[in-house]
């Protein structure tokens, strides 16, 4: 059977701010900005911002084994992880999930780099990783509340290839499930997905009545 | 159950509605993991016991337990061929129950995003949710409720293909999180101006929250709404015990809201998740003989787009509708819509939002596209891209109707004029989705020439748009200008048009002001009188382009000046302060011309530290004694500040920015002392094979070429050989190496390890990234930096500066 995939064009996002200035290094008790450090530091996350292209996919497959070591998907998909598996212990089913910003905030910041912008490159790029970030809570927060309806939830926690014991070629088979090359993702030979501010995530649907 | 009859029960007192359903299902029996629809169609006795309980507590109306009964829903349990037999079926049961109540039936979301937002089709959605209305209408209920909707285009389409298949009251309630706004985004006074232009005969919320927040979002959507407000509050906010989300506020605490809740405007109440019977009878004896507030206005001017609304006219701001995504003259724009691209449309989007339009005007009129299908592309990418509401340009009827259908808001539409097809065509179109209507004051005979003419034709087309529930808040009345260099009269009808539509008829008013100067030189000046002119006699909305500083500033005065900006407080955030930029406050210090260079890079203040240098130079500092004692001591300060956490990276930056434009004013001043022509120390850079993050990389390359160095950087995902290569190659005795993940990281030791097996022992490898530490670096035989100060620093040590 296809697995059904949902699809979100346009992931209502707001700007993280203050994780941004956090990922950047920002400490709100000591840091100060004049007003103009301020202004061109904003002007460059709007800017970014304004770049983003959040969208998400998401699958829910049926777990049909899991043996403590490796977790075995309706469709034959092999997880080897023990983590997983535990985090796992409770669910019936399994949420696969991606988000990714797109293509045009890479581009800007590598045409910033080329001007020798390096503090709107650097902003850039943590827009470009916070906001992918913010898509994923964003596709948690949105999923588990329709599953309230059905007496679900998601697993408090979510896994990403990479975790723990997970390999990273864990990400083939998200990549195939999500068909993510239809999402305009790429995976290199070392399973890392272009574009870069691109976010794979896994969690159990657990019951909660 | 008529929309008329519906209207007068919400007239006379506070209707009252169920609770939850589902959690009384399973109480009686319903087991998880089931597709309700079909249980309860299979055990019909344990929904008529609820929904009895539910009368017998006070409840005028019940939902129909079809919550999940679209074909998306069923689809899940392989019961999408049963769509209308169990929606007939669940509807049926539930009337049989109602005796003289009422029942409606109870559409809910799809668990899909909808055209814009997601891939499903709107159409699809609409037909879809069709299949259902149609069984429920075939089974008798009484009026429907769209609710605990997330996003407003589902809303929508599930509204749309209820007037689209009946005439029945229908509610529309969504689900509104503690921070004001759906998952989606979208915020209730947005939905609610969606939703009553589109034909609701009630809005509000359900679910997500408790009884308190629910009053504050009535209280603050009360003052717009046209039709009666509902709140279906959980019974408190959730508690996670054991595991289980519980809902912990009790029946008589539930009741004791209801007062604050009419007081804030509430119409109809019930209870969504954790509420029961009890709880729908101690709000339905606290409403008890007491009257609701009645809707304050009939009719609202205003536009909204999914995430963003603007009222028009009496006491708002003046609204600038921007024009520039418009093929209409623009090459550029013109060839990329030809090769369906859309990134200047974006770029007009984003720079007219900043340059402060209230509304985005959107034409793709031009021959050799399609321009149905571009129109969809372009509300498409600005109803993701831009949180205005948009003004849908076209003459087309089949474009216009298409736009609006899809457009997840209240569009304005430009334009309706007494032309027959116009009237004909597109007026009842508008009306149908609501939209707002800029009238334009033209017949099949053409522009009327005198302002008495164009009057009569106003009144022929407002008339017209009454007999479709249009009232004058609805709409705008286009000035017509025509130029004046071939009638120098035309400015005057046009401005006696605007005022007596102002003053006298009681409309709003919009012009495009480009028309009026065509054909004469310096067109601003008279573009912008005009605009005085204009303002003068009541005109409150214009069709222009915002990055003109004139009309803007000209719009932001007047508002000051008639009293629409309220203490003047958008007038002052804007241009307060404007004069006391970083040149004028370092032109009036009183800072020495060495004290002002050393500012600038403290500051990072990379626009003024060329003007500063030429300052210190005319008053003979010498271009050594700059770098020697402002430059250099400046950039010491800001990694002092650095490492102190007082500056962060982006500062850092910025002061080696300023430092590097420094430097490139006095290098060749510096050079014609043969002592300063020192050669520059290389550096090669990479991210080492496999890996793609680069941002790390770049900034250190950045950093160091700030500080004097001669980077070459070989990009990312760079092999052993090929780092090895450069370096003997350019004769480097530094290497450094950039890997962001464990997997990657490996290869560091690869290139280290090569570099000793083909006998480069004079190099020195520097090594960093987010999970590299000083073990790994020891390990392997580098130096390791924590970040791009750090990396200079260990850069000026394994260089001997």
């Amino acid at each position: 059977m296809k697995i059904k995939l949902n699809i979100i064009n346009a992931l209502p996002i707001m700007l993280p701010e203050r994780m941004i200035l956090t990922r950047l290094g920002y400490n709100h008790h000591l840091t100060g900005l004049t007003p103009r450090q301020k202004d061109k530091i904003m002007q460059d996350m709007h800017e970014a911002f304004a770049l983003c292209r959040p969208r998400g996919v998401w699958a829910r497959m049926a777990i049909t084994d899991n043996d403590g070591e490796t977790l075995r998907l309706q469709d034959g998909t092999e997880f080897r992880s023990r983590a997983l598996c535990s985090l796992m212990s409770a669910s019936a089913n399994i949420w696969i999930a991606a988000t990714t910003v797109g293509h045009e905030l890479l581009d800007a910041i590598a045409a910033v780099l080329a001007q020798s912008d390096g503090k709107a490159a650097l902003i850039y790029d943590a827009v470009g990783g916070e906001v992918a970030d913010a898509a994923m809570d964003y596709l948690q927060k949105y999923v588990n509340k329709n599953l309230s309806r059905s007496g679900e939830k998601l697993s408090a926690k979510r896994f990403s290839p990479g975790y723990s014991d997970l390999n990273l070629e864990a990400q083939r088979d998200i990549f195939r499930i999500l068909e993510l090359e239809k999402f305009g993702l790429e995976l290199n030979e070392r399973m890392l997905i272009l574009p870069e501010k691109s976010v794979t995530a896994l969690a159990g649907i657990e019951i909660n009545i | 159950m008529t929309r008329n009859e519906f209207r007068n029960l919400t007239n006379d007192r506070i209707v009252i509605l169920d609770g939850a359903t589902g959690t009384e299902l399973a109480k009686r029996g319903m087991p998880g993991g089931v597709c309700p629809e079909l249980w309860v169609y299979e055990n019909p006795g344990v929904i008529n016991e609820v929904q009895q309980a539910y009368f017998a507590a006070g409840a005028d109306i019940v939902y129909v337990p079809s919550f999940g009964g679209n074909p998306y829903k069923l689809e899940e349990f392989g019961l999408e061929s049963r769509v209308f037999e169990l929606n007939k079926g669940l509807a049926e049961i539930s009337r049989k129950t109602a005796g003289n109540k009422y029942v409606f039936g109870d559409i809910a979301p799809t668990g899909n995003f909808i055209f814009p937002f997601g891939d499903v089709p709107f159409d699809a959605a609409v037909n879809a949710y069709k299949q259902q209305v149609e069984g429920l209408v075939a089974g008798g209920v009484d009026g429907f409720v769209i609710e605990t909707m997330m996003d407003v285009q589902e809303a929508r389409a599930a509204l749309i293909a209820i007037r689209e298949t009946c005439d029945l009251p229908v509610m529309v309630s969504m689900t509104f999180e503690p921070d004001g706004r759906t998952l989606t985004g979208n915020d209730p006074v947005s939905a609610l101006i969606t939703f009553q232009s589109l034909g609701a005969d009630a809005f509000g919320c359900n679910c997500s929250t408790g009884p308190r927040n629910m009053i504050e979002l009535i209280r603050s959507i009360k003052d717009f709404a046209t039709i009666p407000l509902l709140a279906k509050p959980n019974a408190g906010m959730p508690k996670l015990i054991n595991g289980q989300t519980v809902f912990g506020m009790g029946a008589e605490e539930f009741g004791s809201y209801v007062d604050e809740f009419i007081a804030a405007g509430v119409n109809i109440l019930g209870g969504c998740c954790g509420t029961t019977p009890e709880h729908i009878k101690a709000q339905a004896a606290a409403a008890k003989g007491k009257k609701p507030i009645q809707p304050r206005i009939t009719a609202l001017g205003a536009v909204s787009s999914a995430r963003s609304s603007r009222m028009l006219g009496g006491d708002q701001h003046f609204a600038v509708i921007g024009e520039r995504i418009n093929p209409t003259g623009k090459k550029a724009l013109q060839a990329e819509l030809r090769e369906g691209k859309f990134n200047i449309v974006r770029k007009f989007a984003q720079e007219q939002t900043e340059q402060g339009a209230a509304i985005l005007d959107v034409n793709m009129g031009l021959s050799g596209i399609d321009e149905k299908d571009m129109m969809l592309k372009a509300i498409a990418l600005l109803s993701q891209s831009s949180d205005l509401p948009l003004c849908i340009d076209s003459t087309r009827p089949e474009v216009m109707e298409a736009a609006l259908r899809v457009y997840p808001g209240r569009a304005l539409l430009n334009s309706i004029s007494a032309e027959k097809e116009r009237i004909e065509e597109m007026l009842p179109i508008a009306a149908k989705y609501g939209a707002m209507l800029i009238v334009l004051p033209l017949t099949d005979a053409g522009i009327p020439e005198t302002t008495e003419e164009r009057i009569e034709v106003v009144k022929y087309i407002y008339g017209k748009a009454q007999e479709l529930g249009y009232h004058k808040e609805d709409i705008c009345v286009d000035g017509l200008i025509m130029t004046v260099s071939s009638n120098q009269s035309a400015a005057q009808v046009s401005l006696d048009l605007i005022g007596w539509c102002a003053n006298d008829f009681g409309v709003n008013t919009v012009c495009g002001l480009s028309n009026v100067s065509f054909g004469m030189p310096q067109r601003q000046w008279v573009n912008n009188t005009f605009l005085g002119m204009a303002l003068g006699r009541g005109l409150n909305m214009a069709i222009a382009n915002p990055s003109s500083e004139m009309i803007m500033a000209t719009v932001h005065a007047s508002d000051v000046l008639s009293g629409r900006d309220r203490k003047m407080s958008r007038y002052v955030e804007l241009y307060a302060g404007k004069s006391d930029d970083i040149a004028g406050t370092m032109q009036k210090s009183d800072l020495t011309p060495q004290e002002k260079v050393f500012q600038c890079v403290l500051q990072g203040d990379d626009d003024m530290i060329a003007a500063a240098i030429a300052e210190a130079l005319k008053s003979s500092v010498t271009p050594r004694t700059l770098v020697d004692d402002c430059l250099i001591p400046a950039i010491n300060k800001v990694g002092d500040l650095f490492e102190q956490k007082k500056y962060f990276l982006p500062q850092l930056i910025m002061s080696a920015d300023a430092m590097r434009k420094g430097f490139e004013v006095l290098e060749p001043l510096l050079q014609e002392d043969a002592a300063d022509n020192v050669e520059k120390t290389r550096i090669i850079i990479a991210t080492v094979k496999g890996d793609i993050h680069d941002i790390g990389k770049n900034i250190v390359a950045l950093m160091l070429r700030n500080y004097g160095y001669e980077v070459i950087d070989l990009g990312k995902d760079v092999s052993a050989d090929t780092i090895l290569d450069a370096a003997v190659q350019n004769e480097v005795d530094i290497v450094c190496l950039s890997a962001l993940m464990t997997t990657t990281m490996v290869e560091m030791e690869t290139v280290v390890n090569l570099a000793r097996k083909r006998g480069l022992d004079h190099l020195k490898f520097m090594v960093g990234g987010a999970v590299v530490d000083e073990d790994y670096a020891e390990q392997i035989g580098a130096n390791y930096s924590s970040d791009a100060m750090s990396a200079v620093k260990m850069a000026n040590q394994l260089s001997g500066k």
